[in-house]
């Protein structure tokens, strides 16, 4: 066992303020004590790690298995009730086949995430949208597959270039009061998933579950 | 440069579909380069169904700029020293 003296501890990527604690004590082998700037405390940040731990190694079978890639949600405004749930529905699923989420939004967006997943036990990593397009297209990053919400023309255009600058296959998710004229103005190559689905995310979470987007 | 909001534009449509945006452009606009999403403009990655239409009239350029919640938005920016490095993508 071996003593680390003061430092700043976090569960990674909350945001949260720091909390500087006295001491740890670490054991080779057991989750490593991290240091740096954003920080909650070591507690959370030891949950977080054993739930990740847990996550990357073990699928429904209990059977140990492999990331089959990365997954991105980008998320559209979130005036339409249905995106958050949504969301955190697919990024279960997508969990639980292999894939590591990330999700990509405006602050409001992320926010409502967040904030309904404080423990970070459905969500992984959030970062800002504008980001994510400005990583993708200057080749920082990519993803293996996209995941656009649409309930406006934002949306459509959103999707579109992520079809233009990611090798990703993109999926678009299509819900909203309108969603039948949205589909008619993608002319784009992906898969499309659409409900009329605005307070009630059932419809859409059927029509995902038909074309189950997280089988490989 | 980096945020629009921190610009001196001037918007010539709000609220608009990115079709609409398009059409504007190339009604309005004798001088113009289509480009792909992603493309750079003032440090900003452009947003849109390909090809997006980049307007050019003397410095100014016009080009449409998407937020998640309020659609798409023309702008209209003065800047004499993109519009020539826009000038040099014309075919």
């Amino acid at each position: 066992m071996q003593r680390v003296l003061p430092l700043y501890v976090s569960p990674a990527g909350t945001g949260l303020r720091c909390t500087r604690i006295r001491s740890v004590y670490w054991v080779p082998g057991n989750p490593p004590p991290v240091q740096c700037h954003e920080a909650q405390s070591y507690s959370l940040w030891l949950k977080k790690w054993n739930y990740t731990k847990r996550q990357e190694l073990v699928n429904l079978s209990g059977e140990p298995q492999t990331s089959l890639g990365s997954a991105l949600l980008v998320l559209g405004c979130p005036q339409v009730p249905v995106q958050t749930s949504i969301a955190l529905y697919l990024i279960n699923r997508l969990k639980k086949s292999g894939f590591v989420p990330v999700v990509a939004g405006n602050k409001a967006a992320n926010s409502l995430l967040v904030i309904a997943d404080p423990d970070r036990h459905y969500l992984g990593e959030v970062m800002d949208l504008d980001r994510a397009v400005t990583m993708i297209t200057e080749k920082k990053r990519d993803f293996d597959r996209c995941f656009v919400f649409i309930h406006n023309d934002a949306g459509i255009s959103y999707a579109a270039t992520m079809g233009a600058i990611s090798k990703a296959k993109i999926y678009t998710l299509v819900y909203g009061e309108h969603y039948e004229d949205l589909v008619k103005n993608i002319d784009f190559p992906c898969t499309i998933i659409a409900a009329k689905a605005v307070h009630n995310p059932l419809p859409l979470k059927k029509a995902i579950e038909e074309v189950t987007p997280w089988v490989a | 440069m980096g945020c629009v909001e921190s610009m001196n534009y001037e918007i010539l449509m709000r609220d608009g579909s990115f079709k609409e945006c398009r059409e504007y452009i190339k009604q309005h606009f004798t001088e113009y380069i289509d480009v792909q999403p992603g493309f750079k403009i003032f440090d900003i990655h452009t947003i849109g169904v390909p090809p997006i239409a980049i307007g050019l009239d003397r410095d100014f350029i016009i080009f449409p700029y998407t937020k998640p919640c309020h659609g798409t938005f023309l702008l209209r920016m003065e800047d004499t020293a993109e519009a020539a490095r826009l000038r040099t993508f014309k075919k």
